[in-house]
């Protein structure tokens, strides 16, 4: 019996041990920290950064990657619904985000931390609503637009054009030259959003300016209610029409983009920051200095305005197990060591200050229009509501010419979302 | 003592039950008729609380003309795999029921598409479908039939078609193996009469096969007609429901709201589902039942 009653309480002593050795914050114990990011995001530095953290710290990050797009806001918000907080997470820009999750709720407050004097002005105007910040900034401010082969303009003797009719005059340069003038990853879906959004900053918010982007996120202005964003919708058709896009646009994919953009077959393309990194680790840091350009897409009389893609931003619940030590992970990785590491690799228009990154060409151009106060934040990025299904609709746009359906459906869904998020005015 | 004995002895299987009654119980009888409340609520990832709201979420499903073309391309697809499937399955099943040399490997073989899961299927026909370099394009223009190397799955016009003949070849094999089983039970003597009587093959199908066959057609028939209702994983992957809104079924549209946390609305679009399978599938099921023969 004796015997018995020992074996019982050794065994108790070591199951209670086992559970005690995860480390609970506040106990001095090395913990284990979870940071999800999304599987576009480059692994590698942010490997190097939480391989320096744990040789100061002890501490251990183990990254997990979600599918980035409109499904990964669900799927954080579906782990908060049922209390599965990460220590840290990546979020897409802008702060709908804290509406998403109900910030005040259950995120960390960033608004007075020294962090924030290190962001650069505009960014921090940016993460700011109603006077608070519950996420940081992270990486560089990007940007949409049209990305072109120099070899090819060369080869057909072009320049970047400075209008629209330009623009049309160069593809159709290009097309007689035997190149592909434009390559639409229409299969993909997600890249036919380019366009539109870059056209809306060249086109639209001339028109309605901030006034307009407000009346949006109160639901006082419709999306098909704005002739401006109609005639971007038809420009975009009337590339197809004139035969400047591939043949079979509804085919194209987004690896053979990349691959006959490379290979110089593809003259322009449509897309976003990711893909100068994406031509940097297939075709090297050569290629993207010298045969890569970007300019936004012109307007009817002059050069454009510049889209910028907001940064992600890295955000610490505040009901998880490791509140503090999360947020000291978030002050190290915006620390100076881990920045070096982080731009060194993704070299950009650094949202902190006093980060001097070697630009690629393509990059400078970005930032020479920034300087210029000629570049503007996404449209989607500055509303709280979402362009719901927008890839599938514009794919839709293509198959049957019909762009008032188009705008019909944007609109609708733009308020259907509006209202399943509760957001003022829907 | 006795009727103590087999009071006990009755509600002993019962015991063993509870477990598996308590599962099916909280795993789909439970979400099945909270289901019913949900689709009557506005319950989404965004609110704080679920709100009842009527027949709200229906309104706004038959108002949708997304899933009218949702709800048409179900049907077209349910009914053309359905006939085609049961129809070629039948064919084949005849003849393996035949002595001929190799029937068991023909069988197997035919078979094999079946246990593969639909979502390597899907991925393996996307590959083949490619317009440019799959091998299905390159085999068309081999044999000089160019003008049938189409854009399978990226043509509007063609994309659900394809779809169709991808699941037509996956699950042909499962209707033949019942078929097979079907028209193994048929006595051999009824055979023989009809062959007395002078019935060439056309009559001894439609007097002794066919309707001897109606047990196994309408278990291969109702089978189809449910799954194929709820198809979606093989149009996720070889589609995603386009190009545009080409493919999109019903159950991608479920989908799609889900992804968005329109919770409720999902919910009454999926019990409309469970309504369109059975007002369709029962009426099915009862005409069907009415010609089964009793061997």
């Amino acid at each position: 019996m004796k015997n018995r009653l020992l074996i019982l309480v050794m065994m108790s002593a070591l199951v209670g041990t086992l559970f005690a050795a995860g480390g609970q914050e506040g106990e001095g114990q090395p913990v284990t920290l979870s940071v999800v990011l999304h599987n576009t995001t480059l692994r590698g530095p942010f490997e190097d950064i939480f391989a320096l953290y744990k040789a100061k710290t002890g501490n251990t990050v183990e990254i997990l990657t979600l599918a980035a797009g409109e499904d990964y806001g669900v799927m954080m918000q579906t782990r908060f619904a049922t209390n599965d907080y990460p220590d840290v997470f990546e979020m897409d820009p802008g702060t709908k985000q804290y509406i998403k999750l109900r910030a005040e709720e259950t995120l960390y407050d960033w608004t007075n931390d020294p962090i924030i004097d290190r962001i650069t002005e505009s960014t921090r105007e940016f993460q700011t609503l109603n006077g608070k910040i519950f996420g940081i900034p992270w990486g560089s401010t990007g940007n949409l637009g049209v990305y072109y082969n120099k070899d090819v303009f060369d080869a057909i003797g072009a320049s970047v054009p400075q209008s629209w009719d330009e623009l049309i005059e160069v593809a159709q340069d290009a097309k007689a030259a035997g190149y592909i003038p434009f390559y639409e990853a229409g299969k993909t879906g997600w890249p036919l959003q380019i366009f539109p959004l870059d056209g809306w900053t060249t086109y639209v918010d001339p028109v309605i300016g901030d006034e307009g982007v407000q009346a949006l996120e109160v639901n006082e202005l419709r999306l098909n209610e704005i002739p401006a964003f109609r005639d971007v919708f038809v420009k975009f058709l009337e590339l197809r029409d004139l035969g400047l896009d591939q043949d079979n646009l509804l085919a194209g994919d987004y690896e053979e983009q990349q691959e006959l953009f490379g290979t110089g077959k593809v003259a322009m393309v449509l897309q976003g920051h990711w893909f100068l990194t994406i031509l940097i680790d297939k075709f090297g840091e050569d290629f993207a200095r010298n045969s890569v350009g970007w300019f936004p897409l012109p307007a009817e009389d002059g050069p454009g305005t510049a889209t910028l893609y907001a940064a992600s931003q890295f955000m610490v619940p505040k009901l998880a197990d490791n509140v503090e030590t999360s947020a000291e992970l978030v002050r190290f990785m915006t620390g100076p060591e881990a920045l070096e590491i982080w731009y060194t690799a993704n070299p950009g228009i650094a949202v902190y200050k006093g980060v001097t990154a070697d630009l690629y060409p393509a990059q400078q151009v970005v930032q020479d229009f920034v300087d210029m106060g000629k570049a503007k934040v996404n449209v989607q990025n500055r509303l709280s509501s979402s362009f719901i299904d927008f890839p599938q609709l514009l794919q839709q746009m293509f198959i049957d010419g019909d762009v008032d359906n188009a705008l019909d459906t944007l609109d609708e869904n733009y308020r259907v979302t509006g209202e399943a998020r509760q957001l003022p005015g829907f | 003592m006795v009727s103590i004995q087999r009071s006990s002895q009755k509600s002993y299987p019962l015991y063993f039950g509870l477990p598996a009654i308590a599962v099916f119980a909280t795993l789909f009888l439970v979400p099945t008729i909270t289901s019913f409340y949900y689709s009557l609520t506005n319950w989404n990832i965004h609110a704080r609380t679920t709100e009842f709201i009527g027949l709200e979420n229906f309104r706004r499903l038959f108002a949708d003309k997304k899933l009218v073309a949702a709800i048409w391309h179900t049907l077209v697809y349910a009914g053309s795999v359905t006939v085609l499937r049961n129809t070629f399955g039948l064919i084949i099943a005849m003849m393996l029921n035949m002595k001929i040399r190799g029937r068991n490997v023909l069988r197997t073989v035919i078979f094999l598409p079946f246990v593969i899961a639909p979502i390597v299927i899907g991925y393996l026909f996307t590959a083949l479908y490619h317009p440019g370099h799959g091998l299905i394009n390159q085999l068309l223009r081999g044999c000089g039939l160019s003008f049938m190397a189409i854009d399978w799955l990226n043509d509007p016009r063609y994309a659900l078609m394809s779809t169709i003949l991808v699941d037509i070849w996956r699950t042909t094999g499962f209707a033949m193996v019942i078929f097979l089983a079907g028209l193994q039970l048929i006595p051999k003597e009824l055979y023989e009469s009809a062959d007395l009587d002078g019935a060439g093959a056309w009559s001894r199908f439609r007097h002794v096969t066919f309707p001897l066959l109606a047990s196994s057609l309408t278990v291969n028939m109702v089978i189809s007609l449910i799954g194929t209702m709820k198809v979606f994983v093989m149009i996720l992957v070889l589609t995603n429901g386009g190009p545009g809104y080409a493919t999109q079924v019903f159950n991608t549209y479920i989908m799609s709201a889900f992804s968005i946390g329109r919770y409720g609305y999902a919910t009454a679009a999926n019990l409309l589902l469970f309504v369109m399978i059975t007002v369709i599938g029962m009426p099915v099921l009862f005409v069907l039942r009415r010609r089964e023969v009793e061997l």
